[in-house]
């Protein structure tokens, strides 16, 4: 609680061992005050926060012996270079200097950072500052991850290193719990979805679970020719077709409700009726769907 | 990889060395002493540059040096502790260090005992010149020169608790440096100079304990005995008011004080701030 605002209102959020957990929610949802709560940024006004079954409040040196963490896009001591912050960090943490000097040089190489180990962070872009960032939380190889917008700030072929990143470390049994606005990203890394908004948890269930809840897709139709009329008129009378938007002559967006079958047939139908189709693909993720439906539901 | 986080000792220590290399790095350890070289040079080498000379009592000599001792302690607190804590939230480097397993005391605890240390360097040095220039120049040592060396570690501790606890407080590195610099420089003097002029007596002050350090030389009666007030009058030093005179004894208990209970402000201001 923030003054008489509540960022937070009785939050009851529990991430099972091994899980890869994406945190969603529109700005102001108390995402970020979540994952501060967790790593002792700021003290609840009530309740309690645990990693590993420790609470963080009342031990946060036991609580957080065993979790790396990114929030928001840390800053670096300008004046140090990656190898001795991560040292510093290591050292802070109980490593050896063997098991940093391994540790260390095997996480720049992951984060692509190991040809800037002994230049000053000084220089640093914000992107080499995340990478940086990612690359102090896996140091310790910790069992549990908090990643506050890991890829914020990165170019595309830094937030795909990054996803591959979480991805191995899912495969390795690791708790990751990730806070994104990226749905695309949440879909392709986390295998479960808690879903806040205005500090109250709204859902929290496997993504394969949450992606029927909105059976609504957007399908992007494009054609070698402008379709006719009498063509979307017809389009339009097909089953599951709820709308259908001309995005340009030759682009149709077809909102439709169905399954994977259905969607075979429309395919077909589209072809009986002799549009010349280059191309037959749904648009945004499953996951944006559900969200759109719960955050306006959340609203009304 | 599990490892346990070190003791709270070993943390400290590692805070320690770090923030030692940040003062290296970022040349403030270096500034100071070219700081504290520069204010000895010009009280050594300027007397005989216009022809001057030293004064003839032994005691005058020192003392001029000593009545600089109060700025190269409140330019350390400018230097090392101003900035120590507030930069942590200001720049962001605390969303590095703040997740760490590590106690926000021992962080502090550790940033205070670098700057300490780096101030320490800095009046050990002051002193140094102070006591090898009167030994050269009139053959014998002051014990109360001594004294004033252990009164004035005494004041920068003090001093540098209470500049931690600005930083922990302070919004942005520039205003608490600013603040620092003038609170113990010109803010609290004046408040001695405002409660001096109406014949109230400052004892409580820190910046007016701190003046034991220099006139612990040119006013032996500082060093002991009771009737406090009104030595010398102000007359006798040319001040149409009467002039309190600090104590060793009544000092050192403002000083050590205000050491302890701005320290404990700090840590406690800091362990509850959020970022």
């Amino acid at each position: 609680m923030y003054n008489s605002f509540v960022a937070l209102d009785n939050l009851n959020l529990n991430v099972e061992g091994g899980a890869c957990l994406g945190f969603l929610g529109p700005n102001g949802a108390g995402k970020t005050t979540t994952i501060k709560i967790l790593t002792t940024l700021i003290k609840p006004t009530s309740g309690k926060a645990y990693l590993n079954g420790i609470d963080v409040t009342s031990d946060p040196k036991a609580a957080l012996s065993d979790v790396g963490a990114v929030v928001e896009t840390p800053e670096f001591y300008s004046y140090l270079t990656p190898n001795e912050m991560l040292s510093y960090l290591g050292e802070l943490r109980g490593m050896t200097s063997d098991e940093i000097s391994e540790r260390r040089k095997r996480v720049l190489d992951e984060v692509k950072l190991n040809e800037w180990s002994d230049k000053t962070i000084g220089t640093f872009s914000r992107g080499m500052k995340q990478r940086l960032a990612l690359a102090q939380a896996l140091l310790h190889d910790p069992a549990i991850l908090i990643l506050d917008e890991p890829t914020s700030g990165l170019d595309p072929r830094g937030m795909h290193e990054v996803r591959e990143i979480i991805k191995t470390l899912k495969e390795k049994g690791k708790t990751v719990f990730i806070s994104s606005h990226l749905l695309s990203e949440v879909q392709e890394v986390c295998d479960t979805v808690a879903l806040l908004d205005r500090g109250r948890l709204i859902v929290c269930d496997k993504i394969e679970n949450l992606s029927k809840i909105s059976p609504v897709k957007k399908i992007e139709v494009r054609a070698l020719v402008a379709p006719t009329n009498s063509q979307l008129n017809h389009i339009c009378q097909f089953t599951g077709v709820r709308s259908i938007k001309q995005a340009s002559s030759q682009v149709l967006l077809i909102e439709f409700e169905g399954d994977e079958d259905s969607m075979a047939e429309l395919h077909n139908n589209l072809l009986g009726l002799g549009l010349k189709m280059t191309s037959f693909k749904p648009t945004g993720t499953d996951l944006e769907g559900m969200y759109l439906e719960i955050i306006a539901e959340s609203v009304r | 990889m599990k490892s346990s986080p070190p003791s709270d000792s070993e943390q400290l220590h590692m805070v320690l060395r770090y923030e030692l290399l940040k003062y290296l790095r970022g040349q403030r350890l270096f500034g100071i002493l070219i700081i504290t070289a520069l204010i000895a040079w010009l009280m050594l080498a300027l007397p005989p540059l216009i022809g001057m000379g030293y004064p003839s009592d032994v005691r005058a000599f020192p003392s001029t040096f000593l009545s600089f001792v109060s700025i190269l302690i409140v330019l350390s607190a400018t230097f090392f502790g101003s900035d120590a804590i507030v930069s942590e939230f200001q720049q962001r480097t605390g969303y590095a260090l703040f997740p760490s397993p590590i106690r926000r005391r021992i962080i502090l605890l550790g940033k205070y005992v670098a700057s300490a240390l780096s101030s320490l360097l800095a009046v050990s040095v002051y002193y140094a010149i102070i006591i090898v220039s009167a030994q050269a120049i009139y053959g014998t040592l002051l014990d109360e020169l001594v004294l004033s060396y252990y009164l004035a570690v005494v004041y920068m501790l003090s001093i540098l608790a209470f500049a931690f606890l600005l930083s922990s407080v302070m919004k942005g590195t520039t205003g608490s440096a600013v603040l620092t610099f003038f609170l113990f420089q010109m803010i609290l003097p004046i408040i001695d100079f405002v409660l001096n002029s109406a014949d109230i007596d400052p004892w409580f002050s820190v910046t007016n304990a701190g003046g034991i350090i220099s006139s612990i030389l040119t006013m032996p009666r500082a060093m002991g005995g009771p009737g406090r007030p009104m030595q010398p009058t102000g007359a006798a030093v040319g001040i149409p008011y009467p002039l309190y005179i600090p104590e060793v004894l009544s000092s050192l208990i403002v000083m050590i004080n205000y050491f302890a209970i701005t320290l404990l402000a700090a840590i406690y201001v800091f362990e509850r701030r959020e970022l």
